[in-house]
């Protein structure tokens, strides 16, 4: 099975819950400095590209965890995504979890408005986003998982 | 191996043009109005369903031939269907994606809009047709070239 994670940006709430997923981030309390630091990194580099899947790890279970950018065309892409399993005939099942809610504004005022300027303390901004949404994206990772045990989709 | 004709609307000019690579629509002359609504899938795509891909026939060299819309997003959707399949293990000789979207005619998509978005079939669809019929020859271009890839891929593997 895949997993997918996404949102609007596939680096910062998708990208989060899916490091969560795979085990990538401590669940019961936040990564190290330098971890947040990465992922930032990742923002920086990666945020305005979208379509693209980024692998992020495996999870327990061996299952492939991926987040995707998705801009405000999510459900297209989910169904786009999907038939692609049944037109190329791939067995292996995908699952789709939509992490926009954890996202909230500050991804787009970073993106857009700061853009990473030296000076604009984009990264401390970056930090407190993190720490703000962390224990949200945990929870909503918890309940994905859960649903995957019970064989809900989405 | 499959062939997507992509549109906006995965309604009119794809449909089009995968009917003209299956024969179902000459390619030898421009179309009498009615032999447009005698074509599957001619202005039937739901809103809703946009970013589904629709089998419309295979071809003589044996590619199967599908339609799909991608709004204006296809810089969007191409890049997760590759990177998808990519990450699936498929080949990327085993597909190709198609814009068919060449200079169509602006009434084309009034009509498209009129009768899809707007539910107005009996005002949108001849104003598609009209406008498809103009650019009727663009597209038979278009599919001759498709074609003659699709040959040359062959022939090469």
């Amino acid at each position: 099975m895949r997993i997918i994670y996404y949102s609007y940006w596939g680096t910062y709430a998708a990208y989060l819950m899916a490091a969560l997923h795979a085990g990538i981030y401590p669940t019961k309390e936040l990564p190290s400095h330098d971890r947040i630091d990465r992922q930032y990194e990742l923002c920086h580099r990666y945020a305005e590209q979208a379509g693209n899947l980024i692998y992020v790890g495996l999870d327990d279970r061996l299952r492939e965890v991926y987040s995707l950018g998705c801009r405000q065309h999510g459900a297209m892409l989910v169904r786009a995504i999907r038939n692609m399993n049944a037109v190329f005939e791939i067995q292996e099942p995908v699952r789709f979890f939509h992490a926009g809610h954890q996202e909230g504004i500050l991804p787009y005022f970073l993106q857009h408005i700061l853009q990473f300027r030296k000076g604009s303390r984009s990264a401390e901004w970056f930090h407190a986003w993190f720490r703000r949404h962390y224990k949200a994206c945990t929870r909503a990772v918890d309940e994905a998982k859960q649903s995957l045990k019970d064989g809900k989709i989405e | 191996m499959k062939l997507f004709y992509c549109c906006y609307g995965g309604a009119h000019t794809s449909v089009t043009c995968a009917s003209i690579h299956l024969h179902y629509l000459p390619d030898d002359r421009i179309p009498e109005p009615v032999e447009f609504r005698s074509i599957p899938f001619y202005d039937k795509m739901d809103n809703h369903k946009l970013g589904t891909p629709v089998y419309m026939g295979t071809d003589e060299l044996g590619w199967d031939i599908y339609i799909i819309g991608m709004k204006n997003v296809k810089n969007l959707v191409i890049p997760a269907m590759k990177s998808y399949l990519n990450a699936c293990g498929v080949n990327q000789m085993d597909f190709l994606l198609v814009n068919a979207l060449v200079e169509i005619h602006p009434i084309t998509s009034v009509g498209g809009v009129t009768s899809r978005k707007l539910g107005l079939l009996p005002i949108g669809r001849p104003m598609t047709i009209w406008g498809i019929r103009r650019s009727y020859p663009k597209l038979i271009e278009l599919v001759r070239k498709v074609k003659e890839n699709l040959q040359a891929r062959q022939d090469f593997s």
